[in-house]
């Protein structure tokens, strides 16, 4: 009698849960979500396949909620979240406070003779300058160095890093399950109390990385220029990684200002995947993210881009071959006519069957790759669906603008057929499966839907709105947002 | 009273939870102490030979319905003839997209996207590859056309164009972003411009290969007994056995012979080289040497020693460069390791032009100082440490545990090669992680590569030592030449009998050798520089130069085989790409030419009629076979003089379409010689070269080609 149990039991260990159409719904059900008492959002999946977890912390502030004068500070921020607290990275932090405070003093110092510009005195710039120098130096030897990062990568931490957007600054990594209290004891430290050293220095490593993103590559430029001409009121016109003159400029005291306005409960959302247990991870956020005290949501941006009633146009000369760019503006994540964005942009540019792949790259050997996507240079906020072409050796801009041109009005024109519309819904399904296996992808995922449109299930709810998609939306969609006087133009032209 | 009970109970619950909640406190990450990890559970696939020799791995993942599929393949582009480099790339993309026998890619391309699912195929240097991945109740079709594809391809004229004009495009555009050339031109220091794993695929090259040329490449390597094909997801193995032994099985053995690659080898001395790029304000820096193998003795050590020295964010170089000095963004290391050749070890990083120099002598400095003292306790226990905690990842998904046995197999690797790093982490200690580091790493045979804009570096590049300028210019397509007829290739050697008379006929090949005295001026980007160069010469192949310059002198010999070259810095061996172009510019000199009409090393042809100073002037177009060298002469009917000679060469920038004007005919000995030269390229005047003396037959010693 009881070894058929015991057979049993073991087949069904043995014999895997099929995927049922309610497959999504299972995975649903597994997520479990709570707040804490300041209001801090935690979205936990447990999965119990490998020892391994994946940690997502999504801070709903980007370069969108900065303001003149401080663009960039939302990066710099990032970087500086990696420097430490009052007990990690330092060497004496009584004296450190000291030492910092003097060093932020000689700055601010020598910045008032800079602002003088041409009747500033030289000599007491390279007196201050010096002396800058002198009491960094002697912040330096207070500092244990990169002491925060070497704990998550000493204990076996992977993937590592952060990223800034126009929307969002998100931090993100993944440790051997048994070191689940490590991440809640660093993560919450470095939101909590964190120190702002070597912050002219990591001011300096901006500088260098705007250098190489953007000021040394032409398509970066090209990027930077083509979004300053697209908007011109909301802040989507700025480039996330700040203008240079900006990142000279922007003081300590902004930075702290901007991390105790935004760095709240109530804007961030925080995802684990992974080897846990839902009560531990309960047990643990109370414990150590309870402690950093509610406050309210930081005001949302108010501005608002006025419509576009003329073409805008901006061309580059560079030494770079041909690129081209016509962007599209249209509504934000949370507009009704999100999911048909998507389809269109499916249609456009999803593989070889794609309209673009096919006119652009196959047939006219205009161009090496060319798409259409939807969500430039962000989701939150009214954004624009960006046409992207690479011309091939000898071929124009213009050739290629002509080829687009030619696939928008096809969209504009004629319904797309039943066939093409059940494919987009096919691949739709096949990628969010796939988009599953990811421990680290989800965690992102769960958190990007939750803070964009307010519930993390639409990660598996767009389906269903990709689903109620039909041709007469996207031909309507098409000829709401593909209209000329709607749209700018951006391009690379070879210097030579 | 009942409910009440039980409402205690859940009170009791409730209050004993929060206040187990309240007992515990935050606490700094190293008073923690963590439960011991879970037993890593390592699924074991399902491993069969098929009785053909393909290899199949098997494992069963049932977490979501998918079904994934990898496969590695014996070929690569270093078996790739020289003068066909993009060959492999090109066959492995076109196979998929150029369709099957009995289906177009276009059809394909429908099937597969039409049920969200993906089969692409790939050549990479030392393997080719497929990857599929399908929804589970596609698997027939995936593995119908995953089959179809690696069995049957059929090369369609138009996918081909297609892959040329990709291709073509990607060269135009390759010198867009510094940073891809610096990764480019580093790789091509280390192993030489024109070895198998650094040479580039050129115009010329795309040009040369043909539809014959993919199927014969497909076809030698393309066998069942060279791969190894793994899928994993939601099937059940019996199943999916079965269907493979039945799509695959009666596919044929077939024996594939492998070309030997040439050793890649350590340089034997440090050099710095520059390559020019005016529009940047950062600098792209690579500093290193050859790096490894997997399967070397101390690749463990020297693993742990890169994650402590420029791997990690807690690194030393990421510490010293980037969070103490603020120089750079990015600045990293790199040991390099591959499967079965060495790779590259790189060092680098990037800064603002005016930090360039210092931010190179920063990684030299802190280079010098692990080589030397090695690697602290501290940072040891770092590198052990992160590697050993972070163990658990490389086993983490399905689809890296398959992949990894299969890679392990395909490169002859023992099953348990990651169990064995792990166990040869756990015992480096100190002593043996620096004496894989003193044995290893090099300073002296650095490869040091600036790309940047040196007008705004902090000091000049020669502040580092003598500076090797690289040229990127992107070699223009080959200009068309006509097939030769029978017309053309005899009235191309009549011409150039002529001319061997007009030069002085039998005197000409008598030569025995030749030395000549000029006043040089060249232009170079610092201004003209003038100088004193003597010239020697002996039949059939060796050649010697002295230039007196205000550095002191310098000269340089080559005698076909060996090389030297002698400045004040001291005397070194030419380098491989230096010999090379020694061989070709005598291949190529005017009484080479004239020596040789009837050797069948040279196909010559008439080309046209042309005009040079509004004169007018006959075209032979000329090429060195074994060097694959080409010459045009311009004849003056007239005199039956050479009036104009273009070939590529060296200039102060680099190789390029080099023009020379050549003049002032006078007799020597009865031999016709010029005593002017001047050389343009790129529309300008690069050098001009005027005779001060030249004497012929004066019986040249072997000695003056012998390394001092």
């Amino acid at each position: 009698m009881r070894k058929p149990i015991a057979v049993f039991l073991l087949l069904l260990l043995l014999t895997p849960v099929a995927w049922s159409q309610d497959g999504f719904k299972d995975v649903q059900k597994q997520v479990v979500e709570f707040t804490l008492k300041n209001g801090l959002k935690f979205i936990v999946l447990p999965r119990h396949d490998a020892p391994v977890v994946s940690f997502h912390t999504y801070v709903d502030v980007g370069a969108v909620n900065e303001s003149r004068g401080i663009t960039g500070l939302a990066h710099i921020f990032e970087h500086l979240a990696f420097k430490g607290t009052t007990v990690i990275g330092t060497k004496d932090y009584r004296k450190e406070k000291i030492a910092l405070e003097e060093l932020d003093k000689v700055w601010t110092a020598w910045r008032e003779e800079q602002d003088k510009g041409q009747r500033a005195d030289s000599s007491k710039l390279s007196r201050l300058k010096a002396e800058f120098e002198k009491k960094q130096d002697a912040c330096a030897k207070l500092v244990e160095n990169n002491e925060f990062g070497q704990a998550i990568e000493q204990n076996g931490g992977v993937g590592l890093n952060a990223t800034t957007g126009a929307d969002a600054t998100q931090y993100f990594f993944s440790l051997p399950s048994n070191k689940l209290e490590l991440w809640f004891s660093l993560e919450s430290s470095r939101f909590i109390d964190p120190v702002l050293r070597d912050f002219y220095k990591e001011k300096d490593v901006v500088m260098e990385e705007r250098r190489l993103r953007t000021e040394s590559n032409p398509q970066g430029k090209l990027i930077e220029e083509f979004l300053s001409v697209a908007f011109k009121a909301h802040p989507y016109k700025d480039p996330v990684v700040g203008h240079m003159s900006d990142l000279q400029g922007i003081t300590k005291a902004e930075a702290a200002a901007f991390y105790k306005k935004n760095y709240v409960p109530s804007n961030m959302s925080i995802a684990v995947v992974g080897d846990v247990k839902v009560n531990e991870v309960k047990r643990l956020a109370e414990t150590y993210f309870g402690r950093i005290p509610a406050a309210p949501k930081p005001e949302p941006v108010r501005t608002i881009e006025p419509p576009q009633n003329n073409e805008r146009r901006v061309v580059l000369k560079e030494q770079s071959q041909r690129i081209f760019l016509m962007g599209f503006k249209k509504g934000s994540i949370n507009s009704p006519d999100n999911a048909t964005y998507g389809v269109i942009s499916d249609i456009l540019s999803s593989g070889r069957t794609s309209r673009m792949y096919r006119s652009l790259v196959r047939d006219k050997k205009l161009a090496i790759a060319a798409f259409g996507f939807s969500g430039f240079p962000g989701n939150k906020y009214p954004n624009m669906f960006l046409f992207f072409a690479v011309p091939a050796q000898g071929k124009t801009n213009e050739e290629c603008q002509t080829a687009i041109e030619e696939e928008i009005e096809k969209l504009k024109k004629e319904f797309v057929s039943d066939e093409d519309l059940k494919a987009v819904k096919t691949r739709a399904r096949a990628n969010l499966i796939r988009s599953l296996s990811s421990n680290p992808g989800m965690a992102g995922q769960l958190n990007f839907y939750q803070i964009q449109t307010g519930n993390w299930r639409s990660l598996f709810s767009r389906l269903d709105d990709i689903n109620a998609v039909n041709a007469e939306d996207v031909k309507r969609v098409a000829n709401e947002v593909f209209v000329n006087t709607n749209r700018t133009i951006g391009m690379i032209e070879p210097v030579n | 009273m009942k409910n009440h009970r039980i409402f205690v109970l859940i009170l009791a619950f409730v209050v004993s939870s929060v206040s187990s909640v309240a007992q515990v406190k935050p606490k700094h990450y190293k008073q923690l102490q963590y439960p011991k990890m879970r037993e890593l559970q390592i699924p074991d696939p399902t491993r069969f030979e098929l009785s053909n020799g393909m290899v199949v791995y098997l494992l069963e993942d049932h977490n979501l319905p998918v079904i994934n599929g990898s496969i590695m393949i014996k070929t690569g582009s270093r078996y790739e003839p020289g003068d066909k480099v993009g060959l492999a790339s090109m066959t492995g993309q076109v196979m998929r997209t150029g369709g099957t026998t009995s289906k177009t890619g276009d059809e394909i391309d429908e099937m597969l996207e039409r049920a969200g699912a993906s089969v692409e195929t790939f050549i990479g240097t030392s393997s080719g590859g497929a990857n599929i991945s399908v929804l589970r109740e596609d698997i027939d079709l995936g593995l119908g056309v995953l089959a179809d594809i690696l069995r049957n391809p059929a090369f369609r004229d138009e996918k081909i164009e297609l892959a040329k004009i990709s291709t073509r495009s990607v060269i135009s555009r390759r010198n867009d972003q510094v940073g891809a050339i610096v990764g480019r031109e580093f790789t091509r220091l280390i192993y030489g411009a024109n070895h198998p794993y650094a040479r580039l695929t050129e115009y010329a090259t795309v040009e040369n290969i043909t539809k014959q040329d993919m199927i014969d490449f497909h076809k030698k390597y393309y066998v069942p007994n060279s791969m190894i094909v793994a899928f994993w997801g939601d099937f059940k193995t019996e199943e999916l056995k079965s269907k493979i032994e039945k799509i695959f099985s009666d596919w044929p053995r077939q024996e594939v012979a492998f070309a030997s690659v040439p050793e890649p080898r350590m340089a034997a001395q440090r050099s710095v080289n520059f390559i020019k790029k005016d529009d940047v304000n950062q600098s792209q820096i690579g500093i290193g040497h050859l790096g490894g193998l997997l399967k070397d003795l101390e690749s463990s050590q020297l693993n742990l020693a890169d994650q402590a020295f420029g791997g990690a964010f807690a690194s030393r170089l990421f510490k010293k460069v980037r969070s103490k000095e603020g120089l750079a963004y990015s600045v990293f290391s790199f040991w390099g390791e591959s499967w079965d050749y060495p790779g590259v070890f790189r060092m680098g990083g990037s800064t603002k032009s005016k930090t360039t120099v210092e931010m190179v002598r920063s990684i030299l400095q802190e280079f010098d100082d692990v080589v030397k003292s090695g690697v602290t306790d501290d940072e040891l226990k770092f590198a052990k440490e992160s590697f050993l905690n972070s163990y658990v990842f490389q086993f983490d998904t399905k689809g890296e545990i398959i992949n990894r046995l299969m890679t392990l197999e395909f490169y002859g690797y023992p099953k348990d090669y990651t169990q064995k790093q792990q166990r040869e982490v756990q015992a480096a200690t100190k002593k043996s992680v620096n004496e894989a580091i003193a044995k290893r790493w090099n300073p002296d045979a650095l490869t040091i590569l600036v790309v940047g804009k040196d007008a705004d570096f902090d000091e000049p590049m020669s502040a580092l030592g003598n500076v090797g300028t690289i040229d990127i210019t992107i070699p223009s397509p080959p200009e068309k030449i006509p097939d030769p007829t029978p017309e053309t290739i005899s009235k191309g050697k009549d011409i150039l009998k002529k001319t061997l008379e007009a030069f002085g006929g039998a005197k000409v090949l008598q030569m025995k050798d030749m030395m000549q005295t000029s006043q040089n001026t060249m232009n170079t980007p610092m201004g003209e520089m003038s100088m004193e160069a003597s010239m020697t010469w002996l039949a059939p192949n060796k050649v010697a130069q002295t230039m007196k310059t205000q550095m002191g002198e310098m000269s340089s010999a080559f005698d076909g085989e060996k090389g030297w070259m002698k400045t004040p810095m001291g005397t070194q061996d030419l380098p491989a790409s230096q010999k090379e172009e020694a061989a070709k510019q005598i291949a190529i000199n005017t009484y080479t030419v004239l020596r040789n009409i009837d050797n069948t090393d040279y196909a010559l042809q008439y080309l046209k009629d042309d005009k040079v100073n509004d004169k007018s002037a006959q075209v032979v177009f000329i090429k060195h076979k074994p060097t694959s060298t080409t010459l045009r002469l311009f004849i003056d009917p007239q005199t039956s003089l050479v009036v104009k000679r273009v070939y590529r060469g060296r200039t102060m920038q680099g190789p390029a379409d080099t023009e020379e004007m050549v003049s002032d005919y006078r007799d020597v000995g009865g031999v016709k010689v010029p005593h002017r030269m001047e050389s343009f390229a790129n529309g300008q005047k690069q050098s001009q070269s005027v005779m001060n003396s030249v004497k012929i037959n004066s019986g040249v010693s072997e000695d003056v080609f012998k390394k001092p």
